[in-house]
C-alpha cells in the first residue's frame, strides 16, 4: 500500500530546477567545510505534527485531510501510521525522525495496557527502522495533552500524577533506547504555576528536581547513553508555563 | 553535567523575545547547545505557531553558530513545525519539509562561505585584540585585581581609542553572500 502515490523520491536537481519535488540546494552527499550535508544538518522529521496534527486550533475544526487515518484510537490504526511515516519519511530522504510516546501509540484505560501496545508499535518502528536505515533522533513522553497532568507532571500538587509521570518516562526512556535514540527530550509544557496564591515553588522546583535525578537514575540502571535535552519554553500559550524564567523541562 | 543539553526552538525564542541566534549562541557558548527544533514562528502573532522555516537569513544565523560548534552531533536539526490549516493535502507535508531542507542548506552553504572568507572572524578578533596581550591578558587571564587595574591606568594616563564596531558595514557584509 502506498500512501503518496503521487510523490517521487525526492531527489536533488540544483538550484535551476523547477520541480517542485525536488531539492534545490540540499544535496545530501555534497561536502560543505568538511562534512556531508547530511552530516551537518541530521534533518529529522516530528511524528506530532506530521503525522498527528489535524489542523484544528481553538477557533476551529480539524482541517486536514489524511485519508489513510480513521481518526479512532484503535491499534490498527496506529500501526498504519508507521507505514505512512516511513514511506513519507524515505521518499523525503529525512535521516532521522523523533516522537512523544503519545503520537506513536494511544492511551488505554491502565498504564499496563497502554505499555503492551506501546511495545507493539515499537516492535513495528523497530522493523521499520532496520529496513530503511532511518533513526530515532529522540524521544520523549507526553506529559501535557491528559487532563491528569493539568497541573503539570512533576510539578504537579497531586504526588500520584508526578509518579504517573514517572512511570511514563521510565517507559518512554525505555523505548528510546530500544529503537536507538540519540537524545530524550524533556519538554515541560504544563509545568510551572499560573498563580503564585495558590503555588509552593519551592516544594515544586525540589520536585522536579526529583525528577530528573530519578530520570539520570533510571537512564544509568538501562545503560540509556543519550543526551538529556531540556527544551526552554517561557512565555508559551495561556496554558502553559507562565514563568519568565525558562523551566528546564 | 555533560548529559544535559539543551534542545533550542526558534518559535520558543521569538515568543521569549529573543532572537534564535541570540538562543543559539548562548547555549553553545555554555557548551549546551544540544540540538534545535527548527520551526518559525508570525513574528506579528504571540502564538507559537511552529511553522516551517524558510527565510534564509534566519537559517544563515542558526548555522553560523552550529557549525562553530563543529554540529550538533548526537543532536540535530528537527522540524518541530506544521503545516497551515490551510494547507491541508498530504502532498503540503512534501512542500513544507522540502522547503525547510532546502532554507537550512542554503544555510549552511552560505555559513560555510562567510566562514571560508573569515571576513567576520577576523574581525572580531581584532576587535578583541586588547586582551591579547599586555593588561588585556593579564585581565583574561585573572591575574589582576582592582587595585592592580587603578594603577595601571594612573601610569597609562591616555587610553587606547576605542574603534568603530562597523555595524553597518558588517551587515552589508552578511548580504553579500546572501
Amino acid at each position: 500500500m502506498e500512501y503518496f502515490p503521487e510523490v517521487p523520491t525526492i531527489k536533488y536537481e540544483g538550484a535551476d530546477s523547477r520541480n517542485d519535488f525536488a531539492f534545490k540546494h540540499y544535496n545530501p552527499t555534497e561536502t560543505v567545510a568538511g562534512k556531508t550535508m547530511k552530516e551537518w544538518l541530521r534533518f529529522s522529521v516530528c511524528y506530532w505534527h506530521t503525522f498527528r496534527g489535524t489542523g484544528s486550533d481553538p477557533f476551529g475544526a480539524p482541517t486536514l485531510q489524511r485519508p489513510w487515518d480513521d481518526g479512532t484510537d484503535s491499534t490498527e490504526n496506529a500501526l498504519k501510521r508507521v507505514d505512512v511515516a516511513f514511506e513519507f519519511m524515505e521518499k523525503l530522504g529525512a535521516p532521522f525522525y523523533c516522537f512523544h510516546d503519545r503520537d506513536i501509540s494511544p492511551e488505554r484505560d491502565t498504564l499496563k495496557e497502554t505499555n503492551e501496545v506501546l511495545d507493539k508499535i515499537a516492535d513495528k518502528l523497530l522493523e521499520a527502522q532496520q529496513r530503511t536505515g532511518i533513526k530515532l533522533l529522540w524521544g520523549t513522553a507526553n506529559l501535557f495533552s491528559h487532563p491528569r497532568f493539568l497541573h503539570g507532571a512533576a510539578t504537579s500538587p497531586n504526588a500520584d500524577v508526578f509518579a504517573y509521570a514517572a512511570a511514563q518516562v521510565k517507559k518512554a526512556m525505555e523505548v528510546t533506547h530500544r529503537l536507538g535514540g540519540e537524545n530524550y527530550v524533556f519538554w515541560g509544557g504544563r509545568e510551572g504555576y499560573m498563580n503564585l496564591f495558590n503555588t509552593n515553588m519551592k516544594r515544586e522546583l525540589d520536585h522536579l528536581a526529583k525528577f530528573m535525578h530519578m530520570a539520570a537514575d533510571h537512564a544509568d540502571k538501562i545503560g540509556f547513553k543519550g543526551t538529556f535535552l531540556f527544551e526552554p519554553n517561557p512565555k508559551n500559550r495561556l496554558n502553559t508555563s507562565t514563568t519568565s524564567t525558562p523551566l528546564p523541562v | 553535567m555533560d548529559r544535559v543539553k539543551l534542545n533550542i526552538e526558534t518559535n520558543h525564542a521569538t515568543l521569549a523575545g529573543h532572537t534564535m541566534m541570540h538562543e543559539l549562541a548562548y547555549a553553545s557558548i555554555q557548551n549546551a547547545l544540544g540540538s534545535i527544533d527548527a520551526n518559525t514562528g508570525d513574528l506579528l502573532l504571540g502564538w507559537d505557531t511552529d511553522q516551517f522555516p524558510t527565510d534564509i537569513y534566519l537559517t544563515t544565523q542558526c548555522m553560523l553558530v552550529i557549525m562553530d560548534q563543529d554540529g550538533l552531533a548526537p543532536g540535530g536539526v528537527n522540524f518541530d513545525a506544521k503545516v497551515r490549516r490551510e494547507s491541508f493535502e498530504p502532498v503540503d507535508l512534501f512542500h513544507a519539509h522540502i522547503g525547510g531542507m532546502d532554507a537550512f542548506a542554503r544555510g549552511l552553504k552560505i555559513a560555510a562561505k562567510i566562514r571560508e572568507e573569515g571576513i567576520l572572524s577576523d574581525f572580531v578578533a581584532k576587535r578583541y585584540s586588547t586582551y591579547d596581550s599586555g593588561i588585556g591578558a593579564k585581565i583574561e587571564a585573572g591575574d589582576v585585581g582592582f587595585a592592580d587595574l587603578e594603577e595601571y591606568v594612573l601610569n597609562k594616563g591616555t587610553l587606547e581609542p576605542n574603534q568603530s564596531g562597523r555595524q553597518e558595514w558588517i551587515e552589508n557584509i552578511i548580504n553579500q553572500y546572501l
